[in-house]
C-alpha cells in the first residue's frame, strides 16, 4: 500500500513559536550590540580618543607629543574607575568624564572636559573619587542612574553651590575658603539662633542670639512691644527677629508677660532730663557710629556699623531711665554685648540718653502713636496665656529670661541632610521630591510644606478641629470644649477663635447641617493659618541667604570620612583670654570687638598682636588718653574712654611687654649700625613711596601720612617718634606677613635697601619733640624702662 | 508503451514535503537559546570588578626626577632616576611573593628564603627563579608619573623626562 504523504498542518504553535524566536533573537542581537558598541560611554570614550589625537597631532612638537600620542593611538575603551573601600565607594563616573583630570581638555564640552579649578589637586579622583564631594550613584554606567536622578536612589548629583555641603565630611569645624556659600550658611546658622530651638549636635555658645529680657518691662514701651512681636520688619527693616504667625489676642498676651519683666529700681528712679549738647559731645567722643547706626546720609543709606542694634528709631521705642541705666554698665544688662564699658558718670550718662532720645526719635510715627488709643495693662488672664506662649514658642531658646528655661524640643537637626528623603514631610507643596529642595522651600516659606488639615470621616469635627487648634496656648486659656449638640460645639470653637484675635468679630456659623459648618469652619482657620500645627516662624530669608542656609544644613549629615585619616587637620585655634589685670580690663572695655589679638577678635581697627613690636610705648601711652584719627580721611577714631591713669599706664606696659615676638624684625636689632638714613632717603624717593604716603605735606593720600601733626598730643606723632625700627624692618620686609590684606606692596627689597630705608622712616621724628626724645634715649626702640612721668 | 509515472520507484517512496513553518520555529528557537547562552556566558565576566586600578598614579613627576631611589612601599615598588630616564623596580621577590629589603650596596635581598638580586634585579642568588620585575612608566595628562603593575618591561627601558 502507498503511504499517503503527511500532511503538514499550519498550526499555531509553530507560528508562535517563530514569530517569539525571530523577536526574541532580534532583541538579543540587539542589545549584545548596544552593549558592546554603542553603549553611551564607549560613544564619549570614542569621541576622547579623536579629541586626544587632534590634539597630539596639533602639538607638532616630538617632546610635547609623548604623553598624548602615546594615548591617543591605543586608547583602551574601558569601563574605568576609583575604587575607594574605604569609603565603601566605586566610582566610574570617570568613564564618561575621561578628561577630569587632563588640563588640556578644559576647552571640550561635557562630560569630556576638565575639572574646573585646582580642587583636584588636593583631592585627586583616584583617591577621593567623585561621589564623596558631588554625590549620585557612582556604580552606575547610564546617564540617569549615574547622576542618580532614577526613583529610589536617595542622593541625586548636587547643583551648583550645594556640592559645597559635602566639604564637612573632612573639612569639620574650619571654615573651608573653597566654600563661601557653605561658610556664609554656616555663620547664620549660628547668627539666626537656629540651635536655639533645634539641637544641631553644636555646643550652644553661652550667648543667646537675642537680647536678655530680664528688664524688658522697664526698658520698652508697650505700644513698640506689641508691633514689634506682630511684624518687626515695620520698626526695623533690616532685623533678625523672626516673625511668628500669631492671632492678636496670642500677641496681646505675650505683650502682657513680657511687660511684667520690670527692673523696680528703673521703675522707681526719676525722670531723668539732660543737656543734649553735652551728650552730643559724648556720643561723639564714644564713637558710636563705628558700631551703630546713626544716621541717614543724602540719600537715605544708613550710615555707621552693623555690631550693634540700628539706633534710629530708639526714642519711639526706649524708656530713658533704662537708657540711663545701661549707660552706667551695659554688662550687667547684656553680659556678653560686645558694647564697651565706658566711664560714664550718672550725669554723663543722662546727657547722653537725652542726646540719643532727642536725636534718635522718629516724630512723624511719634506723633501717630500719641493718636492710638493707651493700651490697657495686661490681664491676670493675658499675663498668663503670655506665659504659656513664651514656653510653647520657646522664645527662650534666643532670649534669656529668668525663670524660663530653653525647651530647644523643635526637630533634631544634627543629621538632616542625610534624612532620607521619604521622612522628609513635603506635605502637597509642588517641590521635586530631593533634601535640597525641601530644605530651601522649608526655609523661604515654612509654612508651604504642610498638609492643609482635613475633616477625616468618622470623626467628631469639633473635637478634631479643638485638638488642632494653634498655638494652642491662645486657645486653652479658656476651659476645654464642652459638651452638647455639634452645632453648639461649632458655635463654641468659632467664639473662641474670635476671642483668641483668630478670626474677625463679625464672622458667623452659616445655616445649614453641622457638617456644611464644621467645613466652613475649617476653611475659614486654614485660612489664617490657625490649623497648621508648625512653631516655626518665619525669618524671611534672601533667596542668597536662604541657599547658604540650605547648604549649611545639608552639611548635617551623618555621613563623613570612614576614618581619621582623611579629616582635614584643624587650626589650633587660640583664645586670648587672660586672667591678669590686663583680661579684667580687656573685658571691661571690649577691645576685642575692634581688635585682633592673636586671632582673637575682629580687625576692625589694628591687629595688636606685635603692637609691642610695633609702637614705642610713651606714644601708645599717651595715645590711649588722646586717640586720634590715623589717616587724615578719616573721621572714626578709637573711643576716648578716659581711661585712669593707672590703666592707661597698665595697659600700654602690658602692651609694650607682651604683645611682642623677640624674632621680629631682629635684623634690624642685630645690623643697625649698618643702616644709612641718607641712603634710604635716595631709595624713599626712588621707589616711589611719596605716592602713597606724605611727608611734610608733599605725597599721596593712600596710605597713612609718616608725618601726621596732632595739635595738642603730648608726644611726637611722627612716624619715627612713633614706630620702632624692629617693626619698620619687618614690615618693609613683607607686609602682607603681618598684615595679610594690606594693600603695602611688597618691594622685594635687598636686606641693606631694608636698613637704609628703615633708618631713614625712623628720622622722621617731628623737630618740636627731638630735643626730648633725644634726651630720653637715642632711639625709642631701647626703651626697657617705665613710661617716664 | 507509455511510462507510469507513478509506478516509478521515485513515486513509490512516500515523499515528506519539507515543513518549512515547523523548522524554521525549531531552527530559530535553538539560534535564540544559543545567543541568549552565549549573552549567559558573558555575564561572569563582567566589564569591571570593584577592584582598584592596576595603573597607579605615583605623583608629580618632578617629584621623582633626579632622586636616585623612592621608596614606595604602599605601591610596593621603587623610582629609580639616573641620566636616561627614571625606571621601577618592583619590590615583589619572585619566588614567593615576600617584599624585598634593598641592601646598602644597591643589591637587593629577600629575608624570606634568602634569595639575592643585583641592582638592576637579577637573580644572584636562589631560589628566586626570575630577576626582579620592571615595570612600565608613562606620564599621565596632568603631570603625574603613572605605574602600571600588569606592564612588564626590559631592564634597560627608561622613562625620558
Amino acid at each position: 500500500m502507498m503511504d499517503r504523504p503527511k500532511t503538514y498542518r499550519v498550526g499555531w504553535l509553530k507560528v508562535v513559536l517563530l514569530l517569539s524566536s525571530v523577536a526574541s533573537f532580534g532583541m538579543l542581537l540587539l542589545a549584545a550590540y548596544q552593549e558592546n558598541f554603542t553603549a553611551e560611554w564607549r560613544t564619549h570614550q570614542q569621541e576622547f580618543a579623536h579629541v586626544l589625537s587632534v590634539k597630539a597631532t596639533a602639538a607638532n612638537e616630538a617632546s610635547a607629543k609623548e604623553g598624548a600620542s602615546a594615548k591617543a593611538s591605543d586608547y583602551p575603551i574601558e569601563i574605568r574607575q576609583a575604587f575607594l573601600p574605604e569609603w565603601d565607594k566605586v566610582d566610574r563616573c570617570i568613564t564618561c568624564h575621561v578628561g577630569i583630570d587632563n588640563p588640556a581638555m578644559q576647552d571640550q564640552p561635557q562630560p569630556l572636559t576638565a575639572h574646573p579649578g585646582d580642587i583636584l589637586q588636593h583631592h585627586s579622583a583616584d583617591r577621593y573619587g567623585c561621589t564623596i564631594c558631588h554625590q549620585g550613584q557612582g556604580r552606575a554606567t547610564d546617564k540617569e542612574a549615574a547622576h542618580g536622578r532614577v526613583p529610589f536612589w536617595d542622593e541625586p548629583l548636587l547643583t551648583g553651590d550645594f556640592i559645597q555641603s559635602t566639604c564637612t565630611q573632612c573639612h569639620h569645624d574650619e571654615e573651608v575658603p573653597q566654600a563661601p556659600v557653605l561658610n556664609r550658611g554656616r555663620q547664620l546658622l549660628s547668627e539666626l539662633g537656629c540651635v536655639g530651638c533645634h539641637k544641631t549636635g553644636e555646643t550652644l555658645a553661652a550667648e543667646k542670639v537675642g537680647p536678655q529680657l530680664d528688664s524688658v518691662g522697664s526698658k520698652v514701651t508697650r505700644k513698640w512691644l506689641h508691633k514689634w512681636l506682630a511684624d518687626p520688619g515695620k520698626y526695623l527693616p533690616k532685623h533678625k527677629m523672626p516673625q511668628y504667625p500669631l492671632p492678636s489676642g496670642a500677641i496681646d498676651g505675650l505683650a502682657a508677660f513680657l511687660m511684667t519683666a520690670r527692673d523696680e529700681k528703673i521703675d522707681n528712679a526719676p525722670q531723668p532730663k539732660g543737656d543734649y549738647d553735652t551728650g552730643a559731645d559724648i556720643y561723639r567722643e564714644s564713637q558710636c557710629i563705628v558700631c551703630h547706626v546713626t544716621k541717614l546720609d543724602y540719600a537715605d543709606n544708613p550710615v555707621g556699623g552693623h555690631i550693634g542694634p540700628n539706633l534710629m528709631k530708639i526714642g519711639n521705642k526706649i524708656n530713658q531711665k533704662w537708657l540711663v541705666a545701661f549707660f552706667q554698665n551695659p554688662h550687667s544688662f547684656l553680659p556678653h554685648t560686645k558694647m564697651p564699658g565706658y566711664h560714664f558718670s550718672k550725669k554723663e550718662a543722662i546727657n547722653l540718653s537725652q542726646f540719643a532720645i532727642e536725636e534718635w526719635t522718629d516724630y512723624d510715627l511719634q506723633d501717630a502713636e500719641a493718636e492710638e488709643p493707651a493700651l490697657p495693662k495686661g490681664t491676670p488672664q493675658q499675663i498668663a496665656l503670655g506665659k504659656r506662649l513664651f514656653a510653647e514658642l520657646d522664645c527662650a531658646g534666643c532670649h534669656e529670661l529668668k525663670g524660663n528655661p530653653a525647651k530647644r524640643d523643635a526637630p533634631e537637626l544634627t543629621f538632616i541632610g542625610s534624612t532620607p528623603v521619604h521622612q522628609l514631610t513635603f506635605g502637597d507643596a509642588k517641590v521635586p521630591r530631593t533634601t535640597p529642595d525641601f530644605l530651601y522651600t522649608k526655609l523661604k516659606s515654612p509654612r508651604s510644606l504642610h498638609h492643609k488639615f482635613e475633616l477625616h470621616p468618622g470623626e467628631d469635627p469639633a473635637d478634631a478641629i479643638w485638638e488642632n487648634l494653634r498655638p494652642k496656648s491662645a486657645f486653652s486659656a479658656s476651659q476645654s470644649l464642652p459638651d452638647g449638640a455639634e452645632g453648639e460645639r461649632l458655635a463654641w470653637l468659632l467664639e473662641q477663635a474670635k476671642k483668641a484675635g483668630v478670626l474677625e468679630k463679625q464672622l458667623a456659623l452659616p445655616s445649614g447641617t453641622t457638617a456644611k459648618q464644621a467645613n466652613w469652619l475649617v476653611w475659614a482657620l486654614n485660612e489664617v493659618g490657625a490649623l497648621n500645627p508648625l512653631k516655626m516662624p518665619d525669618f524671611q530669608p534672601s533667596d542668597e541667604d536662604t541657599e547658604a542656609l540650605a547648604i549649611a544644613l545639608m552639611s548635617l549629615s551623618e555621613v563623613g570620612a570612614p576614618s581619621k585619616r582623611f579629616d582635614a587637620p584643624r587650626r589650633p585655634q587660640t583664645v586670648f583670654d587672660p586672667k591678669d589685670e590686663f583680661g579684667k580690663l580687656e573685658r571691661h572695655y571690649r577691645c576685642l570687638s575692634c581688635h585682633k589679638i592673636r586671632s582673637s577678635g575682629e580687625l576692625l581697627a589694628s591687629d595688636l598682636t606685635y603692637e609691642g613690636n610695633r609702637v614705642n610705648r610713651e606714644w601708645l601711652y599717651h595715645y590711649l588718653n588722646q586717640p586720634y584719627s590715623m589717616r587724615r580721611m578719616l573721621t572714626i577714631a578709637m573711643p576716648i574712654f578716659h581711661f585712669p591713669d593707672e590703666e592707661s599706664r597698665l595697659m600700654s606696659e602690658y602692651m609694650a611687654n607682651v604683645f611682642v615676638d623677640t624674632d621680629l624684625g631682629a635684623a634690624w636689632k642685630r645690623n643697625r649700625d649698618k643702616a644709612d638714613a641718607a641712603r634710604g632717603k635716595t631709595l624713599f624717593q626712588a621707589k616711589g613711596c611719596m605716592a602713597c604716603h606724605q611727608v611734610n605735606g608733599t605725597g599721596g593720600d593712600v596710605g597713612p601720612s609718616l608725618t601726621t601733626q596732632v595739635p595738642e598730643f603730648p608726644h611726637g606723632t611722627w612716624v619715627g617718634d612713633k614706630l620702632k625700627g624692629e617693626w619698620v624692618y619687618a614690615w618693609l620686609e613683607n607686609p602682607q606677613a603681618i598684615l595679610p590684606d594690606t594693600i603695602e606692596p611688597n618691594l622685594g627689597l635687598g636686606d641693606q635697601e631694608i636698613l637704609d630705608l628703615t633708618a631713614f622712616v625712623l628720622s622722621l621724628k617731628n623737630p618740636q619733640f627731638q630735643k626730648k626724645n633725644d634726651s630720653d634715649s637715642n632711639d625709642s626702640d631701647n626703651d626697657n624702662g617705665q613710661v617716664k612721668k | 508503451m507509455s511510462t507510469d509515472l507513478k509506478s516509478t520507484p521515485r513515486f513509490q517512496q512516500p515523499r515528506e514535503r519539507r515543513d518549512f513553518l515547523g523548522l524554521a520555529a525549531a531552527w530559530s528557537a535553538i539560534a535564540t537559546i544559543f545567543l541568549a547562552l552565549l549573552g549567559a556566558l558573558r555575564l561572569p565576566s563582567p566589564w569591571a570588578f570593584p577592584e582598584s586600578s592596576r595603573r597607579v598614579k605615583l605623583g608629580p613627576v618632578s617629584a621623582f626626577k633626579g632622586i636616585s631611589i623612592t621608596p614606595e612601599p604602599k605601591e610596593r615598588l621603587w623610582v629609580f632616576s639616573d641620566d636616561k630616564g627614571l625606571y621601577v623596580i618592583s619590590a615583589v621577590c619572585t619566588h614567593l611573593g615576600c617584599v624585598v629589603a634593598k641592601q646598602e650596596d644597591g643589591s637587593f635581598f629577600c629575608p624570606c628564603h634568602g634569595s639575592r638580586f643585583d641592582a638592576e634585579g637579577k637573580v644572584t642568588k636562589g631560589p628566586a627563579p626570575k630577576p626582579l620585575l620592571h615595570l612600565e612608566l608613562s606620564i599621565s595628562a596632568d603631570g603625574q608619573l603613572v605605574v602600571d603593575h600588569d606592564k612588564e618591561v626590559g631592564s634597560d627601558v627608561r622613562l625620558k623626562v
